[in-house]
């Protein structure tokens, strides 16, 4: 990066362009994203919506204590968070990158449009019906069950089981999210210039080496970049989802961060605490962002956010 | 190794593809066949038909009496597309202008759009900033205040990057201006980008429906998805309250369905469109070579 | 305060609630003290009668008015059309289908014409009704009227900041000037005091709100006698009705079973109140023998296997579907669901639905039944001059018109010829567009009279349950805390309940021992059950 000691006057006169594209994405951002940023100031008060924010009174850090009373429900769900973040990690995230791959070395150009049209249909479904297909297929009175039953076997217990929990949670986003979220590796691999494939295999390079040395790193600054996004996003993990299936395993193995603060605060209207664990969970995402930007630094890479 | 993949690799890649296809389509049929099925079939079957004794379109005339949602398709159309215009736009600029490390408050700025990821305002604030902008009961209320997603200008402003800046710099000493050098170079060589990103905000536009029910009093001016809202979960909400006893409504699961089919139909319409601009590897190559 | 009249009780209550208001918020978490709500007049009842002569007369305890026909030639009861012509906003929920804009629908425009008002009426689908109601009262963009049910707000500091004060227009004789509102016994009433004023009018509802339905016809096929009487007889009969290879079970759910078996056992509804003193009915020994008898019976598989659900699960609609398809045999849904079951029928003529009353759990126990709440919601007006509150009263005074009026034909069934068809037997039947405008623009949430059993074209189910209902209201019992206001049940009810069902399902399905349950007691108590307690004991005390 050359960076030139140019004054501010200079620097202005050439990037003040650059600062006018800027303008109306930052206004939006500031007059509706920050500005009622200011609004969550309530984290701190005993909101009570006809009193407005100014008139609640001040309640010091009393709507965090949902957060850090440290009780055993709250490490519950914190425990119950991370393993599903880290699954979801494991097998989510590398899901549609493995797919885009698949689908870009298909040499049909139509059975994979064909193909991709219809993986990324899912993705419309709303949680209510994904989560009642999976009861109509799996349920106690799903479809295996039923056909287990008519042979006189006896039944597999698939939603209602607390230990298979996770597992059909990391199955169900799977299935409704992979297609959709290939849409942007395969625009990753568009951007590909071409000659590079042509010039590897002049070098004799077959489809595994040019996989490796040259589809990969085209992708590597977008797979990073989305990798470092979906850590700031750590402690979110799917609410909707999880809670309508809370009432089928319990909340020991299903009570999740956002379910816990829902259970112990937002139900009832309160809405101090949904801003002090919306701040709290902000904070996290941005100590993770940051770290994990670094660590991309160190190697080399860009990340998202650089010096 | 060959070139051509061997025959044991392009069987094993049709029985995967098929397989998630499999997956995906049987429950979709069945979405399709349970908005289409009678009543008597969709509550024996336990609420999900396969196939079809007997077509029905009952739901979907029940959805479509009383012209509520037809009018509400239009309001969603218009959002939908004035709304992706202006938030490609927004991003786009917005997006370019980061893409330079070094230029004047590039940090600040990049700061600004990453911190608007990780931190969501309030409802209520955010409705008074509405309020105060005069927006309350207007379609812009559904379009400015999510103009702008960090998410998505941060991933074009990746794509920006990735762009070979050779070419911007030899444009930039021909003496062109940033303006151009977006219109002219960024633009036609970002079309996949901008199809993602463009198809993110459109899918964003058509299925909101919080934003409505919080900014739009008027409900003759509520969106799609809003309307829609009311047949599946107020109809789940029934038992609070049922009056209006002794209707024959069609089965709540084909009403659903159906709402899912009528949501589906324009998504449907649009993406091979977009498709193209993505599913070609060539672009780049092309230009350059 | 706008009104002159004020008295000095009032004031005083008011500064009163004001300093404990404050107090509750610098975290002292003193309770709002409940005014003395008991001292309040109710509105006076005085009945109307020129109204048709019930088919099926209910009684003063409670057992609403059963019709079969619906006047050919209806009365009208009010004088005139009660507007001015200004505009009227109301703010109310939808649990149907949202209706479509004025310009579009013929109901509303005849509503507007009727009322002489211009009617601006703005509907939440009911699932966000808590979030648009904070923004509305955040952004100070009240309406004129405001259907209140679970708004998650304090709501007697609401009111007081907002509101207005009916009471010197309502209380006692007072009401005689809105003789439709008059119509309204003082039960229902209860619900709109707050602050030691009246601050709302009711929407009634029927005293006996749920009660166990029952697949006669499934019963009969298998011959098997519907009415047990022991709980080991009911344990036997879900036995017998129960077969897995046809997708049959006896009952759609865990928490409906607990609830009916606490009924057998006679055990109170919500609280029992003795002495001034209040105990929780899941603090009683009934309860854990509720939950224990529940657990056998779902070990026994006579439980639908899918009928664990999350909070926000289509429990309802999808207990009812089941109950028509005929994989649960027994399903507890409120008295109105009653004709509907029978339009959504899929058995066939043969198809007949009954109510089930709790027997007796053994010889030594009195089965009771719990009633509701009497009022669905109540209707709080935006604070304002006089003269212009008692024109929105003398408009819901018009909306309040009873069964059997021209007014009720046009407020609950809209426009002849257009919203509904006379048939044959002269019942007004909605038509298509009548289902779209009338239902969803929620009017009837503004205003209403008693309810009436009473559905087009279904004279055997209004029949049948008017019968349950003249033998389950007899027994039945209210929970004495009913329309008495407790700060922490208002903000941290939902929250406690979560972890109560958690408990309780835990138990049920066998994970946990029944023992367990007094420790999730235990854990009520200490994170706000006694609190609750407290301020309810308060409020009772002071009600008298």
């Amino acid at each position: 990066m050359s960076r030139r000691r140019l004054s501010v006057r200079q620097r202005l006169r050439r990037d003040g362009m650059l600062l006018i594209l800027a303008l109306p994405g930052v206004g939006v951002l500031a007059l509706f994203e920050y500005a009622p940023l200011l609004g969550n100031v309530i984290a701190f008060k005993d909101y009570q919506p006809f009193l407005g924010i100014v008139e609640s009174p001040w309640v010091g850090l009393q709507n965090f204590m949902v957060i850090f009373n440290g009780d055993a429900q709250f490490l519950n769900a914190l425990k119950n968070t991370l393993i599903i973040t880290a699954l979801q990690v494991v097998f989510v995230f590398p899901a549609p990158i493995a797919l885009a791959l698949l689908l870009n070395s298909l040499l049909s150009e139509r059975i994979k449009r064909i193909v991709q049209s219809i993986l990324y249909l899912p993705h419309f479904l709303s949680w209510v019906i994904v989560v009642a297909i999976f009861q109509q297929i799996l349920g106690g009175s799903g479809m295996i069950n039923n056909w287990l039953r008519s042979d006189g076997r006896s039944t597999v217990d698939i939603i209602g089981n607390p230990d298979l929990f996770v597992g059909l949670l990391t199955t169900q986003v799977m299935w409704k999210e992979t297609g959709w979220a290939t849409i942007i590796f395969l625009a990753a691999l568009s951007q590909i210039d071409a000659g590079l494939y042509e010039a590897a295999s002049v070098d004799g390079a077959g489809r595994w080496r040019q996989l490796w040395h040259v589809t990969l790193p085209g992708l590597r600054a977008v797979i990073i970049l989305l990798f470092i996004l979906r850590l700031g996003d750590a402690l979110t993990v799917g609410f909707e989802q999880i809670i309508l299936q809370q009432g089928a395993v319990g909340l020991r193995t299903s009570e999740v961060l956002d379910t816990y603060v829902y259970n112990n605060g937002i139900i009832n209207g309160q809405w101090g605490v949904a801003a002090a664990v919306g701040l709290f969970k902000g904070l996290v995402g941005v100590a993770l962002v940051l770290g994990a930007n670094k660590v991309a630094h160190l190697f080399g890479e860009r990340g998202v956010y650089q010096k | 190794m060959n070139q051509a993949p061997s025959l044991s690799i392009r069987a094993l890649k049709g029985v995967v593809l098929t397989l998630c296809c499999a997956l995906v389509l049987v429950p979709f049929v069945g979405v399709v066949s349970t908005s289409l099925a009678g009543q008597e079939q969709v509550i024996k079957s336990g609420g999900f038909v396969l196939l079809p004794d007997s077509v029905s379109l009952a739901a979907y005339r029940s959805i479509f009496a009383g012209g509520v949602v037809t009018r509400a398709i239009m309001v969603s159309l218009f959002i939908t597309i004035v709304g992706t215009a202006i938030s490609l736009a927004c991003t786009a600029m917005l997006a370019y202008s980061l893409s330079r490390p070094g230029s004047l408050a590039h940090q600040p700025l990049l700061m600004v759009v990453l911190l608007s990821l990780l931190f969501t305002p309030g409802i209520i604030p955010s409705y008074l900033m509405v309020k105060q902008m005069g927006l309350l009961d207007s379609y812009w209320a559904l379009i400015i205040p999510t103009a702008v997603s960090g998410f998505n200008t941060i991933v074009m402003r990746a794509f920006f990057m990735q762009l070979p800046g050779e070419l911007l710099e030899s444009a930039r000493i021909d003496g062109a201006g940033e303006t151009t050098i977006l219109l002219r170079i960024v633009l036609p060589l970002s079309k996949a980008v901008m199809a993602v990103i463009g198809l993110f905000y459109a899918v964003g536009y058509w299925n909101a429906f919080f934003n409505a029910m919080l900014y739009i009093n008027d409900n003759s001016k509520w969106p799609l998805q809003l309307v829609l809202r009311t047949y599946v979960v107020n109809n789940a909400m029934l038992g609070t309250d049922q009056l209006g006893a002794g209707e024959a409504l069609p089965p709540q699961q084909s009403i659903q369905m159906a709402i899912l089919v009528i949501a589906l139909v324009p998504i449907l319409l649009v993406y091979p469109f977009l498709q193209r601009h993505f599913a070609k590897g060539v672009l780049t190559g092309a230009i350059k070579g | 305060m706008t009104f002159a009249h004020v008295d000095r009780r009032t004031l005083l209550l008011g500064a009163l609630g004001a300093a404990a208001l404050a107090g509750c918020g610098t975290g002292g978490g003193t309770p709002n003290a409940p005014s003395n709500n008991a001292a309040v007049k109710l509105p006076a009842y005085i009945p109307f009668t020129a109204g048709p002569k019930p088919d099926l007369a209910g009684t003063a305890e409670g057992v609403l008015d059963g019709f079969l026909k619906y006047p050919a030639d209806p009365l009208k009861v009010a004088t005139g059309a009660p507007g001015d012509g200004s505009a009227v906003t109301a703010f109310v929920q939808t649990f149907s289908p949202v209706a479509p804009g004025l310009g579009n629908n013929k109901y509303w425009q005849e509503l507007n014409k009727a009322l002489n008002a211009d009617l601006k009426i703005t509907v939440v689908p009911s699932s966000d009704y808590i979030q648009k109601f904070a923004t509305l009262v955040a952004g100070d963009d009240l309406p004129d009227l405001m259907h209140i049910r679970t708004p998650a707000i304090d709501i007697p500091a609401f009111l007081r900041a907002k509101c207005q004060d009916l009471t010197p227009l309502l209380s006692g004789d007072a009401v005689k000037e809105y003789p439709l509102l008059a119509n309204i016994k003082a039960a229902f009433w209860k619900q709109c005091i707050h602050n030691g004023a009246i601050y709302g009018i009711p929407i009634p509802r029927a005293v006996q709100g749920l009660l166990m339905f029952r697949r006669d016809d499934l019963v009969a096929a298998r011959g098997l006698d519907p009415d047990p009487k022991t709980f080991a007889e009911f344990r036997k009969l879900c036995q017998d009705l129960t077969d897995p290879r046809t997708s049959r079970w006896a009952i759609t759910g865990p928490d409906i079973t607990v609830n009916f078996i606490l009924q057998m056992l006679g055990a109170p509804s919500g609280w029992k109140a003795d002495g001034g003193k209040l105990t929780n009915t899941m603090e009683l020994e009934p309860y854990k023998q509720a939950l224990a008898d529940t657990a056998q019976l779902h070990k026994d598989g006579v439980i639908h296997p899918d009928s664990f659900p999350g909070p926000n699960s289509n429990l309802s609609t999808t207990y009812a579907q089941w109950f028509n398809a005929g994989s649960a045999v027994l399903n507890v849904d409120n008295y109105t669901a009653w004709p509907q079951y029978y339009t959504q029928n899929v058995a066939g003529p043969s198809f007949r639905v009954g109510g089930m009353l709790p027997p007796n759990y053994d010889g030594g126990t009195k089965a009771v039944t719990w009633q509701g709440n009497p009022s669905f919601s109540f209707t709080a007006f935006r604070k304002a001059p006089e003269a212009r509150v008692k024109q929105l009263l003398k408009i819901c005074n018009w909306l309040a018109a009873p069964f059997g009026s021209a007014e009720y034909l046009l407020r609950s069934f809209g426009l002849d010829g257009v919203d509904w068809q006379r048939n044959a037997d002269g019942d007004p039947v909605q038509t298509d567009t009548g289902r779209a405008e009338v239902r969803g623009l929620g009017v009837q949430y503004i205003a209403a009279p008693h309810d009436v059993l009473y559905a087009p074209g279904q004279a055997q189910a209004t029949r049948d349950g008017h019968a349950y209902q003249m033998k389950a209201v007899p027994i039945s019992i209210a929970d004495p805390t009913v329309g008495m206001y407790s700060p922490t049940s208002s903000r941290q009810g939902p929250a406690l309940a979560t972890k109560l069902m958690d408990a309780r399902h835990s138990i049920i399905r066998g994970q946990k021992p029944v023992s367990s349950w007094d420790e999730a007691v235990k854990d009520w108590r200490a994170t706000g059950g006694d609190q609750i307690r407290n301020e309810f004991e308060q409020a009772l005390s002071q009600n008298g």
